[in-house]
């Protein structure tokens, strides 16, 4: 992780937070507030893919919205080339939503159905003014299509006639398009078959090595992410609980959180018996107030202490972060 | 081989839709024994749901079973009478279907539903049946269980809801449950719960559980048995931990290689099976997979592979794992140019 702290960050996310005014349901009272994030801070690196997993309702997809602002951030800040993307306006900001792209989940919905798969790519290149040419900016499609393993000759077909991973596809290509520096992927495979799901997963390891892209990856598939990422990511109840290197989270999981997530996990071979860690309930309310450790009422090793203080995301060595008492030495 | 719980043989269903017939299932065959756990694993649209469905004839208009038998016990279901069948599905066959928010009627309240079930199959009053419930939620872990009885199925997350169907299934004491996805729409750290109640169950009741699912993860889990099914046929079956340690259809190959495993290297590239499923209006006339197969002779272009049992207890349809030159798994790997 050395490398890491002497890196400058391509994308420094400091101390985000989305909440959400619920309309009350008597008149006169005051809305309630959802929480569907809470003081995140994360570095992201150039051209590495940082994974971000939890369970649904964690806040994962909220955090990929916000950074790419299809949501209104509360408070907090997105810092991209040195500037806040939050304070930025016009001409500046259209430049700087050109490096951040996203591609969606649902490879059903993301696509408008009245569109050629042409039409489709070449729409952020025209709204972007990047080739004005027809000609020259339908050779542009037929390279992305090309690069993304799609075939030339359906490019005048519509979204309905391709399958579901060709979908992710156009999804990827039109990504591609404006030559992004970092592309938020929400849960890209999760709709997919495996073997579809392993192509589409090899495009995206082979476009990072060409293109030196960085992603940030959002999943709940922790077999998905591993895969994928330089670093990872756990989000619990909209709080980054644990952050480290992949391959540590795996060998050397801290926060109680993870340690039950991985049991959780279906064993991979019919021989592999697993302890599992077992957490009482489910997820709490993100609604209303927050007091204390989000895990406080389910956890195995909940102290009084967790019931008052909100942990905070540390430093325990060797760059692994955590947010739980249990390993912070004061 | 005395008889068994549930038989299948040679089950064709078709659908005959406005573009053509389509061959959802087109020939599957299996045996579950009692207190057997078998699981189905297969891709989106390769009939196990359909298959499910068929055993339990709820099929809909299009869908027609043309050919096959379906014996649970030694009673055909497939000629069974509409006043029989209600009778056997719920009190002999308990289904879990996959997503547990729309199995449940949302207009009713969730002790309301479970009493209906109860009456529908048991002759016992309205009391008794409501205590039978009450102790059946408290039996699949669901907190303050007569309170519960009160509550809408919105009232409760997913991971409840699908307790609550459990408890449901359970209820009659069936010989068999069909639990068709029961945790794909459920987190792992639920699914994992559900998956643990639903061994005990089994184990303190003895039933026979038919799982489908297309996360191998779950199967070797919880299954004795398991089917792997392509593009409408069975294309391999056998005892679970044989189809692991000595997979044999190049299908079931390249389904254990596109899984990404913790144990993997960061970053590696994947095995992919190239192509695409085929279209189910097209197939029947040869092996279903020869188009995305690395080991594809003239063979398998022209008829349809068999089901052979090739050791005892395995099963597989695949023309070059019958002959003497058996394939040996990775033989192509070094030919075949993987695509992404």
């Amino acid at each position: 992780m050395t490398n890491t702290d002497s890196r400058q960050p391509l994308m420094r996310i400091s101390h985000l937070t989305k909440e959400f005014k619920l309309k009350s349901k008597r008149f006169g009272q005051k809305p309630q507030i959802l929480h569907a994030l809470s003081d995140v801070s994360l570095d992201v690196y150039e051209g590495e893919t940082l994974g971000i997993i939890g369970e649904s309702g964690c806040g994962k997809s909220t955090l990929g919205r916000t950074i790419i602002q299809l949501h209104k951030a509360t408070s907090g800040t997105v810092e991209y080339q040195s500037k806040n993307i939050f304070d930025l306006k016009g001409a500046e900001l259209k430049n700087i939503k050109k490096d951040i792209q996203m591609v969606f989940q649902d490879p059903f919905s993301s696509l408008d159905p009245r569109n050629t798969c042409e039409d489709i790519i070449a729409e952020p290149i025209k709204v972007h003014n990047i080739i004005s040419d027809p000609k020259k900016r339908q050779e542009r499609v037929l390279s992305l299509m090309r690069e993304v393993g799609l075939d030339v000759q359906h490019m005048n077909r519509y979204p309905h006639e391709f399958s579901g991973g060709q979908r992710q596809r156009i999804n990827v290509a039109r990504a591609l398009a404006l030559n992004p520096k970092i592309i938020v992927c929400d849960e890209p495979v999760s709709a997919l078959d495996v073997s579809i799901q392993a192509q589409v997963l090899n495009l995206f390891n082979r476009l990072q090595k060409q293109h030196n892209l960085t992603y940030i990856f959002i999943s709940h598939d922790l077999g998905v992410i591993k895969h994928i990422s330089d670093r990872i990511a756990i989000m619990y109840l909209g709080r980054v609980v644990e952050l480290c290197e992949a391959g540590q989270i795996y060998a050397n999981p801290l926060h109680p959180y993870t340690r039950a997530l991985l049991s959780a996990i279906p064993p991979e071979s019919p021989f592999e018996k697993k302890e599992r860690i077992v957490l009482k309930g489910e997820i709490p309310s993100p609604i209303g107030e927050q007091i204390g450790c989000p895990l406080a009422g389910r956890c195995p090793n909940c102290m009084e202490r967790c019931t008052r203080e909100i942990p905070t995301l540390r430093d325990v060595g060797d760059g692994h972060q955590v947010a739980c008492f249990l390993h912070h030495n004061d | 081989m005395s008889e068994s719980l549930l038989t299948v043989n040679g089950l064709k269903t078709y659908f005959y839709t406005a573009s053509g017939v389509s061959r959802a299932v087109d020939g599957v065959s299996f045996t579950l024994e009692a207190g057997e756990v078998m699981g189905i694993v297969g891709e989106s649209g390769s009939g196990k749901s359909v298959t499910s469905n068929s055993i339990i004839r709820l099929l809909p208009p299009a869908g027609k079973i043309v050919a096959g038998e379906v014996k649970f016990e030694g009673r055909d279901i497939l000629a069974m009478s509409k006043k029989e069948l209600q009778e056997f599905r719920g009190s002999d066959i308990a289904t879990i279907f996959q997503d547990p928010m729309t199995s449940l009627d949302p207009v009713f309240k969730i002790g309301k539903q479970m009493v209906e079930m109860i009456c529908a199959h048991q002759k016992i009053s309205k009391e008794d049946a409501k205590k039978l419930a009450i102790s059946a939620l408290e039996r699949v872990g669901i907190p303050e269980p007569a309170k519960r009885m009160e509550s809408y199925p919105y009232e409760l997350s997913g991971g409840m809801c699908q307790r609550v169907i459990i408890a449901m299934a359970v209820c009659c004491k069936p010989k068999f449950i069909l639990a068709d996805e029961p945790t794909t729409a459920l987190d792992v750290t639920v699914q994992a719960q559900v998956l643990d109640l639903l061994k005990d169950l089994q184990r303190e009741m003895n039933t026979s559980i038919l799982l489908i699912t297309h996360n191998l993860g779950v199967v070797w889990e919880m299954c004795d048995k398991v089917m792997v099914m392509y593009a409408g046929n069975t294309v391999e079956s056998a005892d679970t931990k044989e189809l692991y340690a000595n997979p044999l259809h190049p299908y079931t190959w390249g389904l254990l290689d596109s899984i990404p495993k913790l144990s993997d290297e960061n970053k590696s590239e994947l095995q992919t099976i190239p192509g695409t499923p085929p279209d189910l209006r097209l197939t029947g006339k040869c092996c279903n997979f020869y188009n995305r197969c690395p080991y594809m002779t003239e063979a398998c272009c022209q008829s349809v592979p068999p089901l052979v049992e090739v050791e005892p207890g395995h099963f597989v349809a695949c023309h070059r794992q019958n002959g003497v030159n058996k394939l040996v798994r990775n033989e192509a790997r070094g030919e075949v140019s993987c695509h992404d």
